[in-house]
């Protein structure tokens, strides 16, 4: 009576719906033949040509400077200093106007591909060739939580899955000791509306990012609270694995009993494979130095790339990686240039540069860019004109909604190319603008999933990633 | 055929079916294809502004032709109508059926007919959309019953009775699919069931043994009764409300400040469902509370329009502002309309709802009707409590004089025989004038103080705590002490800031007095009484005289934000000085520099704020006039030997106090030149009082008791009188609604009055309210309306919901959305049965609760059978009772319950199991790494921010409370196992339940307790020595850990 011969096509969705973390729903209606579009929630459909396994997202919290890292705007040179002409009230933050800036850093031709690279990422910028720019993102907010919420979940509210729960909704984990999806925090802090943005929102818990912590247990309570002996703690797992096999066995085909059997088994092979993956000591001293983790300022940024990188070795879908902690405050601890975009970026590349070209190199090296996606985002761009008196030129920039750039990566990709065009100055996207819903029904569909597929019912509507948006820019794939 | 268009305009312009029809092949057809061009076509080709100028909704329209001439044709075939739906360019997304091609084909052939009246788009439902006559917007069509109550399915072991409606539906229901029931549970999964369903709380062993030895319908019925009227019950279903309604302490995004004053939404939720409060109303002040009933309660239950998300960070532009605006606007839209009408209105926001039949007009009527709310803290003054505070100040003030009148009399003798130094304790109270006389004499002009301490006598100083300071362990070094005041035994704990041992502290010291090392101090409880004027005096050894900044007698509020204290030197090297919070009421005297040891120093503050110092009972220096500081009842404390708190710093004192008191009068110079001269007389009463013996202790305790009494009520009346209530505050004025063309905020279209959805039956969705309508006037309207529209989808929302909590699945099984979207009901008579009982009844939701409980249908076992998987897997049809693991806070909660350590009290400020820092404007909150014991309340009082929770109620699947949650994920995942193996509560609660029933000599006897306590029940002899061997080598501690991780604790069969 026990055993998944009784459970029918529904049985199979109930179970996954509240199954197991490393449980791929679309793995399992995979095995049963059971792939099709027509009642079946979740119904998204694996397709053959996915190009990425796994992915890893560096977010930039706070707006990074398009004009001073990833987007050319020699015409700023000539018009620094100068009024932009407008009759328009532009949806900035401050809403104080300047004079129009030029890059504080110089941009260069880099690689083969000739892309135009600041001087910001020098580290980066060496490996131009392996990027694919997006230069021409638009948002809808020009407010960081409701634009950081919108970068991950498509929705500027709280309570939307985001993209990793999405992935692991759709796909589920690689491994079956790990999370699939792992979050891991700057160490100065969370980002602003904290969890809210690796949430599993509306979906089953178990698609909920898993933050790895920096310092204590790696994952909350993956160790005993008390400190008992590994013998009494054994004992007592043993134990608990005997009355549930009990009370098993006088039910009779329970899904939910032997679900929670096997959770049990599973949590025990987390609880070794998770040490394991975060023992960065296991590294060469070579790589420990290439990302980073000897020095002060890169230690951070470093120990999490690599971190990573072994992460999602090990069989993590998604790993997603913050630069930047609280918005607010003296001094930034972001990259909310408002006051001095040179002091503040400079400061804030130096930390993340050297360990993220790393984290390129290394995938490389490993064959592993091949099918794992490199995404670095940000939730909007700044301002060409600066954040002061009109008469004056001043040192910080406001947000931009509309226009800013992001980067991708690896599986699938074309690589050292630019997509999109934002205008002279870099104030609009003015050339194939890119919506997040586009880069997010991107991201899935290198993953191998159509967007309008992946979805879950939820009061009254049959949620997406993409909400009623989004299209595939082909123009990037390779 | 005609004769149906007459009658179908009538329904399709009405919202209302003919029920009889003559011609009814005509009209089925007629019927299909209204359905199918209101589903596939009239979007577009709608009566305004139709796509290439083709109206399809009225045959006159249709004769017009389009843009680009006529579409009838000479012949079917030829006509335009035609060629664009046989070559498939219309519809020009999703193509038709064939089915659907050949009705379409029929219909042209035959004439193309339409109704000469334009077809309303939404009257009729189609396989697209659904229209006024979607099943749930419909009345209620109640059945006979099925099969006859009384009768028992007698094939299943024990009977299957018919008990009442529920299982007549379900039972037919069941046969007609060719299955069974279940037969009945056993007596312990039922009470698990049911106690767990209503009260989210365990039985206990013992009420299932009685169960088990009286397991019939009456004692099952009497157990429901007892279980719903406990109230528990509240707590329980307040849980199930608050997910629906997104109830959340913090504002969310940016900043995600916490509310710390919306707990009275909560508690309202909870009295209101333990009240049986009728449903409509449940809703309707749930809306209009604040204007339906004058204070708190009111108040608190309008919380719900504020209790979800809220942007404080807009930004500057117009646009980031109106669009912040539209969002909040569209989130209480969506929240009410789905928790309250199982419709999803907020989808009308952009576009008419393109699946139910809601306009954006609809929408905006809503947008009006709650535009006027914006969300904020309102104080409320609760004028029941305020008349009971006057009058228990009235009685006070009585009880006050009684007792001063008593005890001065008898003082007078007392102190009368003690100038004599006559006669002995025992003897009555002599009331001879001349001792009365002599009595005046001694105590001179010295009123009775509210508070004294003599440090240097056992028997009223520390030894009269001599149980305390006896029982207590030692910790760090120091010692328990307790010192009581004189006058009403107000208790003050003695305190060190460090854990460094006692300095010298001999046996017998504390007889030469209270003796502080600059790093102790005594520090009272709170006093009941309330001080305005003042004496504070005292005896004291300043020792060395060269510190600075010490207090010697302080009275401090409870926080030390306010205080006036006798200080020694904090700014003049050895003077004396009123010290005070800040320096606001403090000057320098000008008295001599201190240069004795031991010392009588007072201060007097007199009700016009003067302020002046004595020493050794001569004016010290210059008085000076300042503020007088009052000092409340319940919230103010007296200090020795600290300044004020918290203690640091330069403000404790070195020396000694032998004596000190306070008057809350200002003394005369005399009586303090008195005081300063006699320490043992006058205000020492504890001598006094020992003197006049029992009878008298007896009488003065009788009055002192009646005073504490009504002092503690009035605490309690004083703190609850003024209460800020996070709740609906109604903007000044509320602007003009315009609907928004697509949403977009810059798209103003027509202007709107505050309404309803005017599709769904009942009253007109306009309220007929002025442009310039108070927000209490739309609110109150609205609140009328959303319960009086259709009364049947009222109804079937709110009994679809319960029957989901106590089945884990609904009728429906999407409890926020009876709309095209949603699902279908399995089983729509038993639906509309319950709803219309439910109705009839008063909408009281216990009758409801009891008619499941009590049917067969719910309490059949869990069971799965063979023919029942195979069949019905998902169990849609009830064939036997859902396997179900507990909530989060039901596991919770039943841990602290079988742990003994649950604080049952009701209502209130929640726990907190965060710590939360404001960082530069945004508020963090890091769930508590162990919860205190101060958390151990029912889950439904936690302080719920919307933030990462402590990992348990995380991985237990307790909804985030960004959007309304009708349902909940039920997840297994290994992130779960660890928390309930390894997360400090689980230890928490290990040691808590065998701290109460451990008894290491007797293994067995503790493995059967926890057995009983946790599973209910004994353990089997395998599990027994299993446990055995468990507790032998790790305790009993590892065993009730591996019990709270027991599928059988956590899951209810």
């Amino acid at each position: 009576m026990n055993g998944p011969e009784l459970w029918n096509r529904r049985g199979w969705l109930q179970w996954s719906q509240r199954g197991l973390g490393a449980t791929a729903v679309l793995a399992l209606l995979a095995q049963e033949g059971l792939l099709g579009k027509a009642s079946a929630n979740p119904r998204s459909v694996a397709r053959p040509q996915a190009k990425a396994k796994r992915a890893i997202q560096i977010c930039l919290v706070g707006g990074l400077s398009h004009l001073d890292s990833f987007d050319y705007k020699p015409e700023l040179e000539r018009l620094h200093g100068k009024t932009l002409q407008t009759q328009e009230k532009p949806d900035i933050f401050f809403g104080q106007m300047g004079l129009l800036r030029k890059s504080d850093w110089e941009f260069r031709a880099r690689g083969q591909s000739g892309l135009q690279i600041s001087e910001l990422f020098p580290q980066i910028a060496a490996q131009g060739d392996r990027l694919t720019l997006f230069r021409s993102m638009v948002t809808q907010s020009a407010n960081h939580t409701p634009a950081l919420f919108f970068e991950n979940s498509g929705f500027e509210f709280n309570g939307f899955p985001s993209m990793g729960s999405w992935l692991s909704y759709g796909l589920g984990s690689i491994a079956q000791d790990l999370p699939a999806y792992v979050v891991l925090p700057d160490g100065r802090g969370g980002p602003n509306g904290g969890s809210s943005n690796w949430t599993h929102g509306f979906l089953p818990g178990q698609y909920q990012g898993v933050v790895f912590q920096a310092s204590g247990q790696p994952v909350r309570d993956l160790r005993p609270a008390r400190a008992l002996s590994e013998q009494e703690d054994r004992d007592t797992w043993q134990m608990v694995d005997l009355l549930n096999r009990k009370h098993q066995a006088e039910h009779g085909a329970e899904d939910l009993l032997s679900a929670r059997i096997e959770s049990y088994a599973l949590a025990a092979k987390m609880q070794m494979s998770v040490p394991k993956v975060a023992e960065l000591e296991q590294e060469t001293q070579a790589t420990q130095q290439r990302y980073g983790m000897d020095r002060a300022e890169t230690s951070d940024m470093g120990r999490r790339c690599l971190l990573g990188r072994r992460l999602l070795e090990q069989g993590v879908r998604f790993v997603q990686l913050y630069s930047g902690g609280p918005i607010a405050g003296t001094p930034r601890t972001s990259w909310d240039a408002h006051e001095n975009v040179l002091e503040n970026h400079a400061a804030e590349a130096r930390r993340i540069d050297q360990p993220i070209a790393a984290l390129l190199e290394d995938l490389h090296a490993r064959g592993m860019l091949e099918d794992t996606l490199v995404l670095f985002t940000t939730e909007f761009g700044r301002t060409p004109f600066s954040q002061s008196a009109s008469d004056v030129a001043g040192p910080g920039r406001d947000h931009n909604r509309y226009a800013f750039s992001c980067w991708m990566a690896g599986a699938g990709l074309k690589p050292g190319m630019a997509y999109g065009e934002s205008d002279d100055i870099g104030w609009k996207a003015v050339s194939n603008p890119v919506t997040w819903h586009d880069f997010h029904a991107t991201v899935l569909h290198l993953f191998g999933i159509d967007h309008t597929e992946l979805t879950f019912y939820h009061n009254g509507i049959d949620r997406r990633l993409t909400n009623v948006h989004g299209e595939v820019i082909q123009g990037v794939l390779s | 055929m005609r004769a149906f268009w007459t009658v179908g305009l009538f329904f399709l312009s009405r919202g209302l079916f003919a029920q009889e029809a003559a011609q009814e092949s005509h009209e089925k057809f007629d019927t299909a294809v209204v359905s199918l061009l209101a589903g596939r076509c009239l979007e577009c080709h709608g009566q305004s502004d139709p796509a290439g100028g083709l109206d399809l909704t009225s045959s006159s329209a249709l004769q017009r032709g389009s843009d680009s001439g006529d579409v009838l044709g000479k012949t079917w075939e030829t006509s335009k109508l035609w060629e664009v739906i046989s070559t498939e360019q219309m519809p020009p997304k999703g193509k038709l059926t064939d089915k659907e091609k050949a009705l379409l084909a029929k219909w042209v052939s035959q004439g193309a007919h339409l109704p000469d009246v334009p077809i309303d788009r939404l009257g009729i439902s189609s396989d697209y959309r659904a229209g006024y006559d979607w099943w749930s917007l419909r009345e209620l069509g109640v059945t006979q019953l099925p099969i006859a109550l009384g009768q028992v399915q007698s094939d299943i072991a024990g009977g299957w009775p018919v008990r009442n409606l529920v299982d007549s539906y379900v039972l037919a229901k069941l046969r007609s699919s060719g299955l069974k029931p279940n037969p009945g549970a056993s007596p312990r999964s039922l009470l698990r069931r049911v106690f767990n369903d209503l009260t989210g709380l365990p039985p206990s062993f013992e009420q299932i043994q009685a169960f088990e030895s009286d397991p019939s319908d009456a004692a099952y019925a009497s157990l429901v009764d007892e279980l719903l009227n406990s109230p528990a019950y509240g707590e329980r279903w307040a849980r199930h409300w608050l997910d629906v309604v997104r109830f959340g302490e913090s504002d969310g995004f940016e900043r995600n400040f916490p509310r710390l004053q919306s707990w009275p939404y909560r508690d309202w939720v909870i009295q209101a469902l333990n009240e049986d409060m009728p449903y409509d109303r449940f809703l309707q002040m749930q809306i209009a509370g604040d204007q339906m009933q004058a204070g708190a309660s009111g108040i608190a239950a309008a919380g719900f329009l504020v209790s979800g998300v809220h942007n404080t960070v807009v930004g500057s532009s117009d646009r980031m502002k109106r669009i912040a605006v539209q969002d909040e606007l569209e989130e209480k839209i969506g929240t009410m309309s789905q928790a309250f009408l199982g419709l999803t209105a907020q989808c009308a926001r952009c576009h008419e709802h393109k699946f139910d039949p809601i306009s954006s007009e609809s929408y905006y009527r809503l947008a009006a009707s709650i535009q006027g709310v914006s969300h904020g803290e309102r104080e409320v003054i609760d004028e029941d409590l305020e008349r009971l505070e006057r009058g228990l100040e009235l009685e006070r003030a009585k009880a006050l004089t009684q007792l001063r009148e008593f005890e001065q009399g008898a003082l007078q003798k007392a102190l009368g025989d003690s100038s004599t130094s006559e006669p002995p304790a025992s003897e009555p109270p002599a009331s001879e004038p001349s001792n009365r006389q002599s009595g005046l004499q001694a105590v001179g002009l010295i009123p009775l103080p509210v508070a004294a301490w003599d440090f240097e006598t056992p028997a009223t100083g520390e030894l009269a705590s001599g149980e305390a300071a006896t029982g207590e362990a030692a910790t760090g070094g120091t010692n328990k002490r307790i010192f009581y005041d004189t006058v009403r035994g107000l208790a003050g704990h003695w305190r060190r800031i460090d854990q460094t041992p006692e300095a010298g502290l001999a046996p017998g010291e504390h007889a030469v007095g209270l003796v502080l090392d600059g790093k102790s101090y005594l520090e009272t409880d709170p006093i009941d009484f309330g001080v305005q004027e003042k004496t504070l005096a005292a005896w004291v050894k300043i020792d060395p005289l060269d510190q600075s900044g010490g207090g010697v007698l302080s009275l401090q509020t409870l926080d030390g934000a306010f205080f006036d204290a006798i200080v020694y030197a904090e700014r003049e090297a050895r003077q004396w000085m009123s010290g005070s919070n800040g320096f606001a009421r403090s000057a320098p005297l000008g008295g001599p520099q201190e240069t004795l040891q031991r010392v009588h120093i007072a201060m007097r503050y007199r009700a016009d704020g003067t302020i002046e110092a004595f020493r050794n009972g001569v004016a010290y220096g210059k008085g000076y006039r300042t503020g007088l500081q009052s000092f409340q009842a319940g919230k103010s404390q007296f200090l020795f030997g600290l300044r004020h708190g918290p203690a640091g710093g330069n403000r404790l004192l070195t020396g000694v106090i032998y004596k000190a008191v306070c008057f809350d009068t200002a003394l005369s110079d005399e009586a303090i030149a008195q005081l300063a001269r006699e320490p043992q007389r006058g205000w020492n009463l504890q001598e006094a009082w020992t003197k006049l013996g029992e009878s008298f202790a007896k009488q003065r305790q009788a009055y002192r008791g009646e005073l504490g009494r009504i002092d503690r009520e009035l605490v309690d009346v004083k703190a609850s009188i003024r209460k800020r209530i996070y709740s609906v505050v109604s903007n000044a004025s509320v602007g003009p609604t315009k609907v928004l063309v697509r949403g977009d905020v810059y798209q103003e279209g027509a202007e709107v009055r505050s309404g309803g959805i005017d599709t769904i039956g009942g009253p007109r969705g306009d309220f007929g309210l002025a442009a310039d309508a108070t927000d209490a006037q739309r609110r109150m309207a609205l609140a009328q309306w959303i319960t009086q529209a259709n009364r049947s989808l009222l109804a079937r929302v709110i009994v679809n919901r319960v029957w989901h909590y106590h089945f884990g699945v609904g009728i429906v099984e999407t409890p926020n959305d009876l709309g095209f979207n949603g699902a279908r009901p399995t089983h729509p008579e038993l639906l509309d049965a319950l709803s219309q009982a439910f109705l009839d009844g008063g909408m009281k939701l216990k009758s409801l609760h009891r008619w499941i409980v009590t049917s067969s249908a719910y309490r059949q076992s869990s069971r799965p059978r063979e023919d029942g998987l195979s069949k019905d897997s998902a169990n849609r049809l009830v064939w036997r009772y859902p396997v179900r693991r507990l909530d989060g806070e039901s596991a919770r909660d039943a841990m602290l319950w079988i742990a003994g350590v649950l604080d049952r009290t009701l209502g209130g400020p929640g726990y907190v199991d965060v710590d939360y820092k404001d960082t530069n404007g945004t508020t963090y909150y890091v769930p508590k790494a162990q919860e205190p014991a101060e958390c151990f309340r029912r889950t439904v009082y936690r302080f719920n921010p919307r933030c990462e929770r402590v990992s348990m109620l995380d991985v237990l699947d307790c909804p985030d409370p960004s959007a309304t949650a009708p349902k909940r994920a039920m997840t297994t995942t290994p992130l779960q196992a660890l928390s309930l193996l390894n997360s400090s509560f689980v230890f928490q609660m290990s040691d808590a339940l065998v701290d109460r029933m451990d008894n290491p000599q007797q293994a067995d006897a503790t493995i059967a307790k926890l057995f009983r306590s946790v599973l209910l029940r004994e353990p089997t002899d395998e599990e027994l020595s299993q446990s055995r061997a468990l507790v032998a080598k790790h305790g009993a501690r590892a065993l009730a850990r591996a019990l709270w991780n027991s599928s059988e604790f956590l899951v209810l069969d």
